[in-house]
């Protein structure tokens, strides 16, 4: 496809016509939006803010005509290059479209624009006593717009799910412009395909979601933290093995490997013992008075662990948390520069996959941080190293690249969180068939490819 | 190698620049993006194109509590504008080093000017000119006691009052000091301090931010090292940085370790309430206590019931921010004052420049005074 190299007076014309002060051409402002968290960058003709749908439908009707190259892009978190000009063209941003539409107390159903905040949307409904599940870390940073578009998870996936789950139904405007209304407010609907779900993970493939209908839950009314120390990551696994085995659903168990607990133990104050080498932490959560008893419950199940301690109500669980937020900022005593992986394996996998990962990185002098979703089987498989040393930074990118084909020797995907975005080579995990029909239904949705070229699948 | 942003976007909502303009160009994180390569000197565009929207900050310091690196956006700029000066920047250090002493008499004649003829981009500098004469004492809502149960430390004490107290709130030094001796505490001669330099630091004038550095270290010193009360947030901010860029080995621990925010000196305050006490009242947080070292209002709501929070925007003072664009500066006031509930009419804050830039901006009906202006001994 020969797309438009740049943009004539009659593009910018189109463009000022059709969306007024929701254009900027300046140079010092397109720089701003050719990267992202991957901080990969391209090049960038325009940026536009559309205010509505109709501006998004005028616009891709035009780009579609004059094979305008579109990226769209929500608050430009991805790590993985999602937003990023692979080809030069226009940077669509949906910051201009932030509006909460919605928050139904009584349908359990919220309609927002895919502007929103993550944060910001999940304290509106708290303070409604309704509850939108779906928690990415980056959450204070994210758009709900990316959120579906990558199919967003967190910390809470292995009780409450991904995104995906939440989304019932979505407003996409395709190139050329036209307008599918996809799902509606029910919380059951099988009539049709379920292309809503296509278009949770597309990563801005197939079209521009200009507005979102989000199941919710009712609000927990408490929950606890239990913080339990392991001599080893074994042990640990082991244990959470317990768990589940025993029938609990916890909202969020997250690992930490020994190369963790070295770096929290350089970086600050730890109340477990020398003895303690791994750590598990547990959330669950529930009314009120049944809470105690699955805490217990829980706690039963946690015999082996050299170390526990509880914590009950928001602000003595942010005690327990901190130790796991902590990890990032602490990890920089291993090098100042990161790598990130987000693979993710079958449950029971996960002790095999994180050894193999160390082995991996031991082999080429490198420490793995590895922590994560343990009860999604979810690794955060971080390298660090100093990028201003060309051997460190060789051995570290090797290292990352040989973790992504290990990864599929257990069943497993490149990325559980991130996406493919332009940095995964996802042919390596497709099979060929299924990319090949991948791509063929994107071509439905999008002839001319003009929507996020090379990036996805 | 210098790491910068990461681009992990954390910054954008606390960022009070950004809520006015909700788009990534007007976030830390944007500047950065323009900043960090022209500090490293590889920049594609140059100064004079990233300008505009690199100077749009408020010096608030939000963006590094939040920030995994810690990276402070506002020092990024403060060491680009220090080597790309700009006559605004000029203009402040006039303002700020040599201008003190006439600031109530500009700001009595700013009074004369009818709100009626004023430009609107001229709102912002006016409205702060005619805050700057001291308005009359009003009366006190509480009155202080010492409780006598609390023992105090006998470690003289200096008070640090700022240029603002200095030049255009007199009272407030005075009337600290009065607190200072009826708890009996021995209060130092303070009127050798100079500015501490902080808005100057935003402005990127460094070499006028070093000398009073200087100055006001060597004042310590003379004084034998004495406790310093502060009751400015911002001022507090900056001394605190002393520790760390100024002073070295045991003084730098000394300093830090002196530097006391004036409401943790009145702790254990016996209150008395008078009948000119609002039943509810606004909170106005300064930024430059950072996320959790507000000590004045705990205190407050300790000693005066009725405390009513806003939704901790910052007020858009900001030092240079007022020259470079008042408009802006302006309308971060209106939305800090438009967020307390309508039953807050006056509002209390513990910053100099929080009280001084709210008042300009407060509607008819609406009052901002520090704290000490409601207090009484
Ligand atoms: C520090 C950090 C922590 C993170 N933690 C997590 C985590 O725990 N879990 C997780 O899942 N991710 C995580 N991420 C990755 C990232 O935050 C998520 O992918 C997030 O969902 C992206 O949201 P966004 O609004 O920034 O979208 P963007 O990055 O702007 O866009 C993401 C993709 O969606 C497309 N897109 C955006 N909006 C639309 C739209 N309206 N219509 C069509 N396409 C669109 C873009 O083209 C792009 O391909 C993290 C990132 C960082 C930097
Ligand atoms: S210091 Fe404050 S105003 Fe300036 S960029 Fe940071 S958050 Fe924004
Ligand atoms: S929080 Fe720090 S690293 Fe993240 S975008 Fe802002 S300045 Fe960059």
């Amino acid at each position: 496809m020969s797309y438009a190299t740049e943009l004539t007076e009659a593009h910018k014309t189109f463009l000022k016509d059709a969306l007024g002060e929701g254009v900027n051409f300046e140079p010092e402002v397109t720089q701003i939006y050719s990267s992202d968290a991957s901080l990969r960058t391209g090049k960038v003709f325009a940026v536009i803010w559309p205010a509505n749908t109709e501006q998004v439908r005028k616009v891709m009707a035009w780009a579609d005509a004059e094979c305008v190259v579109i990226h769209p892009r929500g608050r430009g978190t991805s790590l993985s290059g999602g937003c990023v000009p692979t080809v030069p063209g226009i940077v669509l941003s949906t910051l201009g479209m932030d509006r909460i539409l919605d928050i139904s107390i009584t349908d359990f159903v919220a309609e927002v624009e895919p502007g929103v905040c993550t944060a910001t949307f999940q304290s509106e409904c708290e303070k409604l006593g309704v509850f939108y599940p779906p928690d990415p870390a980056s959450g204070k940073a994210t758009s709900i717009g990316g959120n579906v578009s990558t199919c967003a998870g967190g910390l809470k996936a292995v009780k409450y799910g991904v995104t995906r789950d939440y989304v019932l139904g979505c407003d996409v405007v395709l190139p050329g412009g036209g307008l599918l209304k996809l799902g509606g407010r029910t919380h059951k609907d099988v009539i049709g395909l379920d292309m809503t779900r296509f278009m949770a993970g597309s990563e801005g493939t197939l079209g521009i979601l200009t507005r979102l209908i989000l199941k919710l839950l009712p609000k927990p009314e408490s929950s606890a933290s239990v913080l339990a120390g392991y001599p080893s990551l074994d042990a640990a696994l082991i244990s959470m093995g317990k768990v589940f085995a025993a029938g609990i659903l916890p909202t969020a168990v997250e690992f930490m490997n020994e190369t963790v607990l070295d770096i929290l133990r350089q970086t600050g104050e730890i109340p477990w013992p020398e003895t303690v080498n791994s750590l598990l932490l547990f959330q669950v959560d529930g009314c009120k008075e049944t809470l105690p008893l699955e805490v217990a419950r829980l706690g039963r199940q946690l015999d082996d662990s050299l170390w526990q301690t509880q914590g009950v109500g928001a602000a003595e669980e942010n005690k327990l948390w901190a130790y796991r937020r902590r990890i990032s900022a602490g990890s920089y005593v291993l090098g100042p520069d990161r790598i990130g992986g987000d693979m993710a394996v079958p449950r029971g996998q996960l002790l095999a996959a994180v050894r193999r990962f160390e082995e991996i990185a031991h082999n080429n002098g490198k420490r793995l941080i590895a922590f994560g979703h343990a009860g999604d089987g979810n690794i955060h498989a971080n390298l660090h190293y100093d990028a201003s040393d060309p051997d460190d930074k060789r051995r570290t990118e090797k290292t990352h690249h040989e973790l992504d084909d290990a990864v599929l020797e257990f069943g497993g995907s490149i990325s559980g969180e991130h996406g493919g975005g332009c940095l995964k080579d996802v042919g390596r995990q497709l099979g060929e068939a299924e990319h090949a029909m991948m791509r063929q239904i994107r071509k439905v949705f999008d002839p001319k490819g003009i929507l996020n070229p090379n990036k996805g699948y | 190698m210098k790491r910068g942003c990461t681009q992990c976007g954390e910054c954008l909502n606390v960022c009070p620049v950004y809520q006015q303009y909700k788009r990534e160009q007007y976030s830390p994180k944007g500047k950065r993006i323009l900043m960090e390569p022209i500090d490293n000197g590889d920049s594609p565009l140059p100064w004079e194109r990233v300008k505009f929207l690199s100077r749009l900050c408020a010096g608030c310091g939000r963006c590094k509590d939040v920030c995994a690196r810690k990276l402070s956006t506002a020092d990024l700029l403060a060491d680009v504008r220090s080597t790309h000066p700009h006559w605004t920047q000029y203009m402040w250090e006039l303002w700020i080093s040599h201008m003190g002493p006439f600031w109530p008499a500009l700001g009595f004649f700013a009074s004369l000017t009818p709100d009626a003829v004023t430009p609107g981009p001229l709102r912002s500098s006016l409205a702060m000119a005619k805050a700057l004469p001291a308005p009359k004492e009003g009366k006190p809502w509480v009155v202080l006691k010492k409780n006598p149960a609390v023992t105090v430390d006998p470690t003289p004490v200096v008070v640090f009052a700022g240029c603002t107290a200095n030049n255009a709130r007199p009272l407030w030094r005075a009337k600290t000091e009065k607190l200072l001796k009826a708890w009996g505490y021995t209060a130092l001669d303070s009127s050798s301090f100079v500015c501490c330099g902080g808005t100057l630091h935003h402005a990127g004038q460094y070499k006028a931010m070093h000398a009073m550095q200087e100055k006001n270290t060597a004042v310590w010193k003379e004084l034998g090292r004495p406790r310093i009360a502060a009751f400015c947030a911002s001022c507090h901010h900056s001394l605190a940085e002393y520790a760390e860029k100024v002073l070295q080995g045991e003084d730098a621990a000394l300093w830090k370790k002196s530097l006391t925010p004036l409401s943790t000196l009145l702790a254990g305050a016996q209150a008395e309430i008078t009948p000119d006490k609002p039943a509810e009242y606004g909170y106005h947080h300064p930024c430059h206590w950072g996320a959790n070292g507000d000590r004045d209002q705990p205190f407050l709501a300790d000693i005066v019931p009725g405390l009513k929070k806003g939704a901790d925007v910052c007020c858009g003072m900001g030092g240079v921010l007022k020259m470079t664009d008042p408009d802006l500066s302006m309308r971060m006031a209106d939305a800090c004052l438009a967020s307390f509930p309508s039953s807050a009419r006056d509002i209390l804050t513990g910053c100099s420049g929080c009280a001084m830039q709210l008042s300009a901006a407060a509607p008819k009906g609406t009052s901002v005074h520090h704290w000490l202006d409601v207090v009484s001994v």
